[in-house]
């Protein structure tokens, strides 16, 4: 099992199963059946990746969904898939200007 | 409800009488007086405490009472005495994995080949540091031009847009 406790600035998990079936979860995770199917429905949006755009890729490794404050990590492993939610610090935005 | 009675012993010696048009209108609150007896059969028996036929009918409605009841009655004790044979459970059990490779199927699979790819240490990826804002920044701010951009493609013509073909 993994060791989730040591994701920094996470604030809950959740291990599905192939289909699509809540393993454990936890956290601000717990219980979360609406979030898993969500995840699902995004992950089996595509079968494949463009190859035009990522050349040499089967997939991604991880898919990340950000939010203001708060960011969902989902990753697939030993056929389970992933899904960590870490709190993330927004900071000011940069100077660099690119409409110049 | 003596009243009651009394009139439908009325209608019985009309019913006798004459037969008219109204004969007919005339069976059914005799069959009808049933209930209306059953329901007060406590008033017919003070009051009638010698007639017998009262009685006959009081233990018809009574009887028909039991039944009544008896067929509402859900018997618990009784429901338990089923017991499941072997091949009961065999059908069963084949009954409902069939009912759960539908679901299955209905749902989403990850067998079928999705986004992600499997990968051995997840610890790794989910603890990497998160998407800097500065990229995230950049990414809306480069997409937010694109569409921009997209949004002010303009068509410019430069010929006529109907071409005569060369009709004779």
């Amino acid at each position: 099992m993994l060791s989730f406790e040591r994701i920094p600035d996470q604030v809950g998990y959740l291990v599905m199963t192939e289909d699509g079936a809540v393993v454990s979860s936890s956290g601000e995770l717990e219980n979360g059946e609406r979030i898993a199917n969500v995840v699902a429905g995004l992950i089996s949006l595509s079968d494949k990746v463009d190859p035009v755009a990522f050349p040499g890729d089967k997939g991604f490794k991880k898919i990340t969904v950000n939010y203001e404050n708060h960011a969902y990590i989902i990753c697939l492993s030993n056929k389970k898939v992933y899904v960590v939610k870490r709190r993330t610090h927004p900071q000011a935005p940069l100077d660099a200007d690119l409409t110049s | 409800m003596g009243c009651c009675w009394g009139s439908c012993k009325e209608d019985s010696a009309s019913q006798g009488g004459d037969a008219s048009e109204r004969t007919h209108l005339l069976v059914d609150p005799v069959s009808n007086n049933t209930p209306a007896q059953r329901a007060n059969s406590d008033d017919f028996i003070s009051r009638y405490p010698n007639s017998v036929p009262k009685k006959t009918d009081e233990q018809s409605a009574l009887s028909r009472i039991l039944q009544e009841t008896a067929t509402n009655v859900i018997d618990v004790a009784a429901l338990d005495s089923h017991n499941l044979e072997q091949h009961e459970y065999k059908e069963r059990t084949k009954q409902y994995q069939q009912r759960l490779m539908q679901g299955s199927g209905q749902r989403w699979n990850l067998s079928s080949p999705s986004l992600l790819v499997d990968i051995p240490m997840p610890e790794k990826v989910l603890a990497a540091l998160p998407l800097s804002y500065a990229d995230m920044d950049l990414i809306s701010t480069t997409v937010l031009h694109a569409n921009m951009a997209l949004d002010e493609l303009k068509v410019e013509h430069k010929e006529d847009l109907v071409v005569p073909f060369r009709i004779p």
